[in-house]
């Protein structure tokens, strides 16, 4: 399999002779021509026939009517990134097709069917010189009432990839049950009419589907929304932002279903503090944003930190600075989820390293939130957010919100009394005796203003102890492989990382991966222990300024010898991009 | 705290043994009082009240009383308590501040929590100037007091919070005089039994950077005429008066904010069907 | 704003005389704390002692009148919402003052509950209403008595008694 993907661009004489472990697929079109949902009928269909998978989306700017493009990675081995070149490219239409430039990797082997008749290919397409074939959507869809071009286009790749029908059929039939027997009909000529015109294209076929497993549709964005649930969280409040609305979006009906609530705050300003009372009143609770919202959110991440309240920020992290780029993915804003506090304020930085990890991670992260009464902000991005992955169903974790409560204050109770563990129980309102003030000002142990040298030591002693000392076990990082060249990166880089290491080494005997799961506090010791051994570290980020490799140098005792990839973002780090680099590195 | 003195609950009992950093002579002092006055009079027990503040001289108050607070960022005090009273809808949520937290920097937080109209009392004292960073103007200070930032005053119109409130949507709109603790502290007992979000505005002497607002004492005077329920007439009756009218202006019948919350944790919370293929 | 007559028994004299004695006290100690704060220790002393002094008033109420230590409701009282004729306004205070205006301040309470009992005494409705009106007097007019004696050793402040050369203190 590996020598196949790795040599795709040479030109193979018979293509349709070898099924194939993988394909990628996009689909292109604009102006309301439905590419979206088409494609995510195709991923529906891939994961009922047992296949895994991977859909992301690139659009233009427009609300409605705008250029869009679907990636689609379908395989037999889990997927975390989209391929390196694509294999099937049909377009309902070449409308600004130039705009998705740098996206669309297109190589000699790839099968690109234009559905435009006749239309003249953008020169990002002809460039690489594809295998060029034609359907004529418009006059198929003419002559036969009521079907539409997306559904045929659907069928075309459906069965260009050897996708069985029975699965795709049966989607379209629920997902057109509402709309009568008629349209349901129609649904399935449309279908079978790009099964008609598939089978005039050579492509190979996807390879049998592994046995069927449990497995699970889901984007990062749900899966971090679900995890914090799982984690116990039943309030939130929020602004809307993209690439983070959809974790709110899938959290407001099913926090009311819990008997919980999602608040629509009128900024961020307001979410952050609304979340702060909730969580003063004992709920555990979550807001989601990305990063111009967690500038605004930083001076009351800092109340929080003074005033010891849990609380998961989940920051699904875009190209910045500013605005910058809202759709697309970059790790830049480490800095200001590790630094961005004012005043020597720790507290929790987490990242997830996959569309499910960002389950476990939100899940884990509201515990320690919980444990520390601390806040912890959680680092996805757009590129887990907003991707829709087939992936194995996420295993069961133990973690819940877990807070050292107060349940019956006695004369003597103090809210900030310094602990062995620097945890405090915590009184919530309602509890008679266990009155006193939150306070953003430094206090004595009773919560009372204080601006004492022994108040003030001794607090920060205390709120820097109970997350320093706290034990995270083994989930501060995933560590794969034991070879003598680790390569240590975080967030959404570990999946092409993974996917060049798979190639390069598939017995995990040269390369070894330590992706961080736990950014802050800092394990120095920990990442020693996983360095043992190990002749060359190569750190990789998608960050201009390498703040990953910044933050590595600062907290932890990175050798010196270690080598830095780091690169800004929109453009999502490839595997062959990652694979030509360690070879680089590697000779 | 025993049966007995639960069922007879003073004023006292709502205040705490920490000491004001207050300038003596401060209208603060007396609002202090009548805050706790009030909680005595409308009964719930201190362990079952939470007084939520931002930053400045007044908001300093919840640690001067007895009930649980939240001393929390500048202007921000109105988000935090309406955090807290969507979760907690079981407690008594006082919202207190100056005209700077609640006007200047809290300014959006004030309109919509306004327009939210979560069962919340928000006490705003204001006397008009910035007190803890040392006299400065704030959006309810007349435009030609002099002072070292705006040198010769800023020149603008003051802020009229009660008519935003009004056009924003607030429930219950009042204006009361620190020196005048105990009428104060009826208005804010009605404010709390009122539904939705509550608005006192009291003014509140600064005697160290305003000196000349111990005059107020002898300016205010209640108003001649009875709550309304008509914005509007409200509207009209506190823009064409001359500031020092106390008294309570609007009662209105808007239904407060408030979801349901009652998570159960007992409850498996599973979605997972959704997430098959 | 409503306020009630005039107490017209013994009960809701006795009523009054508490709270008047009480809500003196209360205030007195509040001043004598504000003072505290800014360290002008002579004149919370002096405020400390006058609440001793009225605090102690209010309990030989309750001991040997029998006056109820249950507020009444605000409109019951004849001062209604406005403050009890003994207690200081808040609004009176500056953190420089003198003992000699403290006193003055002070002496200006005690008269307000002197003529508030004198009034009862001159409106009384019955005789038994008038003698316990008449102790109260008495003991209203030591307490002036006493506070004149004491303003006699505190010279009057210079003008320039709020002189402070120090800016306020932003914290």
């Amino acid at each position: 399999m590996n020598q196949i993907e790795t040599t795709l661009d040479r030109p193979v004489t018979n293509v349709t002779a070898m099924p194939r472990q993988s394909l990628s697929i996009v689909m292109l079109g604009s102006g309301g021509s439905g590419v979206m949902t088409a494609a995510e009928i195709l991923l529906r269909a891939a994961a009922r026939a047992g296949y895994y998978g991977l859909m992301t989306k690139s659009f233009g700017p427009q609300i409605r009517g705008g250029e869009a493009a679907a990636f689609v990675t379908l395989s037999t081995k889990p997927v975390e990134i989209q391929g390196d070149r694509v294999d099937l490219l049909l377009a309902i239409d070449w409308k600004n097709a130039e705009r998705f430039a740098g996206e669309l990797l297109l190589g000699a082997n790839t099968l690109v069917i234009s559905g435009e008749a006749g239309a003249e290919l953008p020169q990002i397409v002809t460039e690489p010189d594809p295998r060029l074939e034609e359907i004529n959507l418009k006059t198929l869809t003419r002559s036969h009432k009521g079907t539409r071009p997306n559904m045929v286009a659907l069928g075309t790749v459906a069965g260009a990839i050897g996708l069985p029908r029975e699965a795709v059929a049966a989607l379209i039939g629920e997902r057109l049950e509402k709309k009568g027997e008629a349209a349901m009909a129609q649904g399935l000529t449309a279908l079978d009419l790009g099964y008609e015109e598939a089978a005039n294209f050579s492509l190979s076929k996807l390879a049998a589907a592994p046995t069927e497993a449990a497995r699970w549709i889901i984007s990062g964005n749900q899966a971090a929304g679900y995890g914090a649930m799982r984690g116990g969280v039943r309030f939130a409040a929020a602004y809307p932002i993209t690439p983070a609305t959809e974790i709110l979006e899938w959290l407001a009906p099913r926090l009311q279903k819990a008997g919980g609530l999602l608040v629509q705050a009128e900024d961020e300003l307001a979410s952050i503090n609304m979340i702060i009372g909730g969580s003063f009143g004992g709920s555990a609770v979550l807001t989601a944003t990305s990063g111009p919202g967690l500038a605004l959110m930083s001076e009351s991440i800092g109340l929080a930190v003074a005033a010891e309240i849990p609380m998961l920020v989940i920051d699904v992290m875009r190209g910045g600075p500013s605005t910058g780029i809202p759709t697309k993915s970059e790790q830049s804003d480490l800095n200001i989820a590790v630094y961005g506090l004012h005043g020597d304020a720790p507290h929790v930085v987490t990242a997830p390293n996959s569309i499910s990890d960002c389950l476990f991670t939100a899940q884990w992260s509201t515990h320690l939130a919980e444990a520390m009464q601390v806040p912890a902000i959680m680092l996805s991005d757009q590129s887990f957010g907003q991707a829709l992955g087939i992936v194995e169903k996420p295993a069961e974790q133990a973690f819940a919100a877990r807070r050292e409560v107060a349940e019956a204050p006695g004369e003597d109770y103090q809210r900030y009394a310094l602990t062995a563990s620097g945890v405090s129980p915590m009184a919530l309102p309602g509890t008679p005796g266990g009155q006193y003030t939150a306070d953003g000002l430094e206090h004595a142990e009773s919560g009372r203003p204080s601006s004492g040298v022994a108040d003030h030591n001794q607090q920060l002693d205390k709120r820097l102890r109970k997350v320093v000392d706290y034990d995270y076990g083994d989930h501060w990082a995933q560590i794969e492989g034991d070879g003598p060249a680790a390569i240590i990166t975080w967030g959404s880089t570990t999946g092409p990382v993974r996917e060049a290491m798979r190639r390069l080494d598939p017995d995990g005997k040269r390369l070894r991966l330590i992706s961080l799961r736990l950014i802050s506090p800092a394990q120095p010791k920990a990442l020693a222990a996983a360095l043992q051994g190990s002749e060359q570290i190569l750190v990789i980020e998608q960050s201009q300024m390498a703040q990953f490799f910044g933050h590595l140098k600062a907290q932890f005792d990175l050798p010196a010898m270690a080598d830095l990839y780091a690169r800004p973002g929109p453009q999502p780090f490839r595997a062959d991009e990652i694979t030509a680099k360690l070879e680089e590195w590697l000779s | 705290m025993n049966a007995e003195t639960a069922c007879a609950l003073t004023a006292r009992d709502y205040k705490s043994d920490l000491k004001p950093v207050w300038c003596p002579g401060c209208g603060d002092f007396s609002i202090l009082m009548a805050i706790t006055m009030a909680m005595a009079d409308v009964g719930r027990p201190p362990e079952e009240v939470a007084v939520i503040s931002g930053i400045g001289c007044s908001s300093r108050v919840p640690a001067y009383t007895s009930c649980y607070g939240f001393h929390g960022v500048h202007g921000r005090a109105l988000p935090l308590a309406t955090g807290l009273k969507l979760s907690r809808p079981d407690l008594l949520v006082i919202a207190a501040g100056g005209d700077g937290d609640g006007y200047s920097i809290g300014g959006n937080h004030f309109m919509h929590a306004c327009r939210r109209n979560v069962d919340l009392t928000y006490i705003v004292m204001d006397n008009q100037v910035y007190g803890m960073t040392k006299g400065q103007p704030s959006p309810t200070t007349p435009p030609e007091w002099d002072s070292a930032l705006v040198p010769g005053g800023t020149g603008l119109s003051p802020f009229h919070p009660l008519v935003i409130a009004l056009a924003a949507g607030a429930n219950f709109v009042a204006r009361t005089f620190s020196g005048d603790a105990k009428g104060t502290a009826q208005t804010i007992v009605e404010a709390i039994n009122h539904p939705g979000f509550s608005l006192i505005e009291i003014l509140s002497p600064c005697v160290t950077f305003r000196p000349e607002e111990r005059e107020w004492a002898k300016q205010v005077h209640p108003a001649s005429v009875d709550a309304t329920e008509d914005r509007a007439r409200a509207a009209r009756r506190v823009l064409t008066d001359d500031g020092f009218n106390t008294g309570i202006l609007y009662r209105g019948n808007r239904a407060p904010y408030q979801p349901a919350f009652k998570p159960d944790d007992a409850a498996k919370v599973d979605f997972e069907a959704e997430f098959l293929p | 704003m409503n306020a009630a007559e005039k107490p017209g028994n013994r009960e809701t004299l006795l009523a009054h005389a508490y709270a008047i004695e009480n809500e003196a006290a209360e205030r007195y100690q509040d001043l004598a704390d504000q003072m505290y704060a800014c360290n002008n220790t002579e004149v919370g002393d002096l405020f400390a002692k006058l609440a001793e002094i009225e605090a102690k008033h209010a309990a030989e109420l309750s001991l040997e009148h029998g006056a109820a230590r249950t507020p009444m409701a605000a409109a019951d009282y004849a001062w209604g919402n406005l403050e009890s004729p003994e207690a200081i306004p808040f609004g009176e205070m500056h953190y420089l003052i003198q003992p000699h205006q403290a006193l003055t301040l002070a002496l200006a309470a005690e008269e307000r509950a002197l003529a508030f009992y004198t009034d009862v005494v001159n409106q009384a409705p019955t005789d038994d209403l008038r003698n316990l009106a008449e102790e109260f007097v008495l003991e209203e007019a030591e307490h002036v008595a006493l506070v004149r004696e004491w303003l006699q050793r505190y010279p009057e402040p210079e003008h320039d008694w709020d002189t402070d050369d120090d800016p306020p203190v932003q914290p």
